[in-house]
């Protein structure tokens, strides 16, 4: 567990040292400001708005940095060779990527809790400060949603090169993002034209809806623009959901990273 | 025990969509002793690296064994006792060396208090105290291998296995190199290092394993290999105007020769020294130079690696 730690803080480390990842936070505190402009020139919307920019800003912003340094995130420890000095020591090969990938997610929440406070700061000036606990929900479930595409780019940067592994993290984010229409096929609206939805079709769906991610399910923001509360219960749900996903997808990693000859 | 054991090790790489096969290491066997210095050698592409990377946990052999200290190679907890330095090492260009040592040594989990005292003494050791607290973005080859050499030394490893550890470094760093190798088997540590530089090898080696298009050439000491390919040969180097009834006898006694300015170079078998002796007497020839060329390590090499292509 120490060796992880150690692991961690120094990636997190290598990205507060890289001057990339400062102008994109540098940016998502600017767009976050930004809100206010929007905010001022509606009329009696401003709360609503900024809650909704403030979120949908960190989401933008948090999957780029999840995408982008998740993609290198193994990647360039080959291609620099910096790998040979650290998985010769007595480490195992699942502890540096997990310290990896806990070192991103560490990374991700620093940015997340920057963005925070510009966001917590407008709506001091603005009213609604109140609403407060549910954005705070809002932004756990953005959190675990993130903490997935970080597996998801860590698995494919443990074998495959940044543009591979960028297209593939990006298609599942994007599969992720739809993955809920798919019940449409099941409502047999879609089949009207010929009637009942066929049952290969409904078992292809069914089964693709159990291996899909559904980033739906990690989505609150409408319903906390909307002052919808959301219960605990479904927070729990969807959390354990996030968390169980990257960890399969995380072990599928290790796996594969285990075997991996380090050329 | 030894230190470490090869075992019919072997390493095949499969390349263009799993079709070509490339055996980059073959049936490769070897021990290496407690306080010993062992020479790994070999041309270029020879298999050292491949078989290096596989002692370290780096690649994973396709067949045989590799033994540590007694446990097997590929449990990460004996590599506590391993310290490793690879060719041309890299590190994050975002530390210093301080930092860097400290990360290492991290990992091996060494107390924070004794860890310090010991980095500052590793700095000290390859002449970084006064870059220690520099970031590494624009360090020379030599500096990053000083450091490589800091680094592997973290956890006062008992084997350690050098790849290349005089590349990029000038003559003083090569000469740092070798008091910190000789330094490493005062203290009773195993060094296992591979070297294209064999005079380097020669002048620190106890021992030396010698591998050509992954196969094990030759194995034993600077002695007994040099002295198994032969006791040397002798020089002479005689002057050029030899009448040509002279050229036509030496011509005929099947010996190596060649011009050089002024003269003739002969090669001669220790055993026919007095045997060519006597007939450059009977020829009146002159006798430029005279002496006598020991085997080396590059003769043996150069022979070993040619038979074996």
């Amino acid at each position: 567990m120490k060796k992880i730690l150690v692991l961690t803080m120094n990636t997190f480390r290598e990205a507060v040292r890289d001057k990339i990842l400062y102008t994109l936070v540098f940016f998502a505190i600017l767009f976050s400001f930004s809100s206010i402009l929007v905010a001022t020139i509606s009329m009696g919307e401003n709360k609503r708005l900024l809650i909704n920019m403030g979120l949908a800003n960190i989401e933008v912003f948090g999957t780029l940095i999840a995408i982008f340094v998740g993609i290198n995130l193994v990647y360039k420890e080959l291609q620099r060779r910096t790998i040979y000095t650290i998985v010769t020591r007595p480490i195992f090969r699942y502890q540096f990527l997990l310290g990896k990938y806990f070192g991103l997610l560490l990374t991700l929440a620093v940015q997340i809790v920057l963005m925070l406070v510009v966001v917590a700061l407008n709506l001091t000036i603005f009213g609604g400060l109140e609403r407060l606990p549910d954005f705070l929900k809002a932004l756990w479930l953005i959190y675990v949603e993130l903490a997935l595409i970080t597996a998801v780019a860590t698995l494919f940067s443990a074998y495959s090169t940044p543009i591979l592994s960028g297209m593939f993290t990006l298609a599942f984010y994007l599969i992720g993002a739809t993955s809920h229409y798919l019940s449409w096929l099941l409502d047999g609206s879609t089949f009207r034209v010929i009637g009942e939805t066929p049952t290969v079709v409904k078992w292809i769906v069914q089964a693709l809806q159990v291996i899909l991610p559904d980033f739906s399910l990690l989505n609150i923001k409408a319903q906390v623009a909307h002052e919808i509360t959301i219960p605990w219960s479904y927070m729990a749900q969807s959390t354990l959901y996030g968390l169980s996903y990257s960890a399969v997808v995380l072990v599928l990693a290790i796996f594969i990273f285990s075997r991996r000859d380090l050329k | 025990m030894p230190v470490l054991s090869v075992e019919n090790l072997s390493k095949t790489f499969r390349s263009d969509f799993l079709v070509r096969r490339i055996e980059a290491v073959k049936n490769l066997s070897f021990e290496v002793e407690q306080g010993e210095v062992f020479g790994f050698v070999g041309h270029n592409g020879a298999g050292k690296t491949t078989t290096i990377k596989m002692l370290v946990g780096l690649t994973f052999p396709s067949e045989g064994r590799i033994t540590v200290l007694g446990q097997p190679a590929n449990d990460p907890k004996i590599r506590d006792r391993i310290g490793f330095l690879p060719e041309r090492p890299y590190f994050y260009e975002y530390l210093s060396p301080r930092e860097a040592l400290r990360f290492y040594a991290d990992l091996h989990g060494n107390a924070a208090a004794k860890r310090d005292e010991h980095i500052e003494k590793l700095l000290d050791l390859v002449g970084l105290t006064k870059f220690a607290n520099m970031r590494m973005k624009g360090f020379s080859k030599g500096m990053l291998q000083r450091l490589g050499m800091a680094a592997t030394l973290v956890h006062e490893p008992e084997l350690v296995i050098l790849d290349e550890p005089m590349s990029g470094l000038d003559p003083i760093g090569r000469a740092d190199m070798k008091h910190i190798i000789r330094m490493l088997k005062r203290e009773g540590r195993t060094i296992l290092f591979s070297s294209h530089i064999l005079s380097d090898v020669e002048e620190l080696c106890d021992r030396v394993a010698l591998i050509a298009h992954g196969s094990l050439k030759v194995l034993g000491t600077i002695e007994e290999l040099t002295s198994s390919y032969g006791s040397g040969r002798v020089e002479f180097v005689v002057s050029d105007d030899l009448k040509d009834e002279a050229k036509a006898r030496l011509a005929s006694l099947d010996i190596e020769s060649e011009s050089v300015q002024h003269g003739i170079r002969l090669m001669v078998e220790t055993e026919r020294k007095n045997e060519v002796l006597d007939l450059l007497r009977s020829m009146d020839a002159d006798i430029l130079r005279l002496g006598v060329k020991h085997t080396s390590l590059e003769d043996l090499f150069v022979a070993s690696t040619r038979s074996g292509s």
